[in-house]
């Protein structure tokens, strides 16, 4: 923008915007003031654009609606049915821990004895029946498995392993399948719990942790 | 760092920490300019209103990502910014499209409907204003918004080149064109400014 140095040519409409709106450089402010000083026709065109911008500011701005803040402050504040939820499912969650805990130390530590017979004898005949299909049901799928494996040369040492397997497992008695089961269900929930994004964030969060 | 922006930099270090009256102080500090830019970029009220609540919980839910050495005036109208920018694509406002694009020029001129009033018409404070106000509406979305970032939140250059993401070069340039498309419409409209005495 050099065209407004010469004082004897008039002052273009992009200098004029730029001084209206007080956005020329520091250096060219004071060429077009002096321009504007002896030059009345561009005084009166910026003028104009000072007029312009002043009504441009004081145009109204439009208020926001009654209730405008209510959905915003909603979004961001804890809400307390989350909170109820979240306290509930975590304290669901710590007493099945607990059961899990305690049921498997009993199973586990105590070892055979009127403790751990009660507490089986707790879980009923149909969940030991329900267990041992669900145990045949693996054995089947390992049987199927190692059957497969047998085919492949390479893998009959992988089948040796299986069959290992399967001889530990026939050789635990129901009570301590059990207690393995119940300590990886334990395992298991202490690990989302560990992981629980809500509990790293620390931010409102329904979710079962 | 001025005392404005270091103020809005304590409120969102206590917003992080769940400060429900940090939420408040900052709503009740920017849901007017905020609500007046997208209200003036969007035609529906409903829209509107959505759009600038919109603004405001994305930048609330995403403080963790707002830089603390930059101005958080510019971050939350650079959200409104692109809110309707969006908006705009998504609705596909083919008679209102951002920026007429012509050979030779980046960015042209608009076709003004012609409005003009009749020789006789003569215009008071209110009319001027009212026909401003339509004549600013009438601008294509991009120029409109930089015009009411400078001329209504008096944002300056750089800062609207923050909110809109733009380079300091191109605000510039869009803002002169959006001067002068406003010069033309209402020069169209016949409208006549008293200039500022020197």
């Amino acid at each position: 923008m050099n065209e407004h140095h010469d004082p004897a040519r008039h002052l273009t409409e992009s200098v004029l915007d730029a001084y209206g709106d007080d956005s020329l450089a520091p250096g060219e402010r004071g060429p077009v003031q002096a321009h504007l000083d002896l030059c009345p026709e561009c005084r009166l065109r910026a003028g104009e654009y000072r007029a312009l911008f002043r009504d441009l500011a004081a145009l109204p701005v439009p208020d926001p609606p009654a209730n405008f803040a209510h959905r915003i402050l909603d979004a961001v504040r804890p809400s307390e049915n989350r909170v109820l939820i979240r306290l509930a499912t975590r304290a669901y969650a710590v007493a099945a821990v607990a059961l899990a805990a305690v049921a498997a130390a009993a199973l586990g530590v105590s070892g055979p004895g009127p403790v751990a017979g009660t507490l089986a004898s707790g879980f009923s005949r149909t969940l030991s029946d329900a267990f041992t299909s669900v145990l045949h049901l693996c054995l089947a799928s390992v049987d199927l498995l190692r059957a497969g494996l047998d085919l492949i040369p390479v893998a009959r040492v992988l089948g040796s392993l299986v069959r290992g397997l399967e001889t530990a497992a026939f050789s635990l008695a129901p009570q301590v399948h059990l207690m393995i089961a119940l300590t990886l269900i334990l395992a298991m929930l202490v690990l989302i719990w560990a992981t629980s994004p809500a509990r790293e964030r620390g931010v409102p969060h329904v979710s079962l942790f | 760092m001025t005392s404005d922006a270091t103020q809005d930099r304590d409120l969102v270090r206590r917003c992080l920490k769940q400060d429900q009256d940090a939420y408040r102080i900052l709503l009740a500090k920017y849901e007017r300019p905020v609500y007046g830019i997208v209200r003036r970029m969007i035609p529906d009220e409903e829209d509107a209103r959505d759009l600038a609540q919109e603004a405001f919980i994305r930048a609330f839910k995403s403080l963790k990502q707002f830089d603390t050495s930059r101005k958080f005036s510019s971050w939350l109208f650079r959200i409104a910014h692109n809110l309707c920018i969006d908006h705009y694509r998504r609705r596909k406002l083919a008679t209102v499209p951002l920026v007429r694009r012509t050979e030779g020029e980046d960015e042209e001129a608009w076709d003004l409907p012609d409005d003009s009033p009749s020789p006789a018409e003569t215009f008071s404070d209110r009319e001027r204003s009212r026909r401003l106000l339509a004549a600013v509406e009438s601008l294509p979305p991009v120029y409109r918004m930089v015009l009411l970032l400078r001329h209504q939140e008096g944002l300056a250059y750089d800062e609207i080149a923050e909110a809109t993401d733009l380079p300091l070069g191109t605000v510039k340039a869009r803002i002169h064109r959006a001067h002068r498309l406003l010069k033309e419409k209402l020069k169209r409209l016949g409208v006549d400014w008293i200039p500022d005495a020197e």
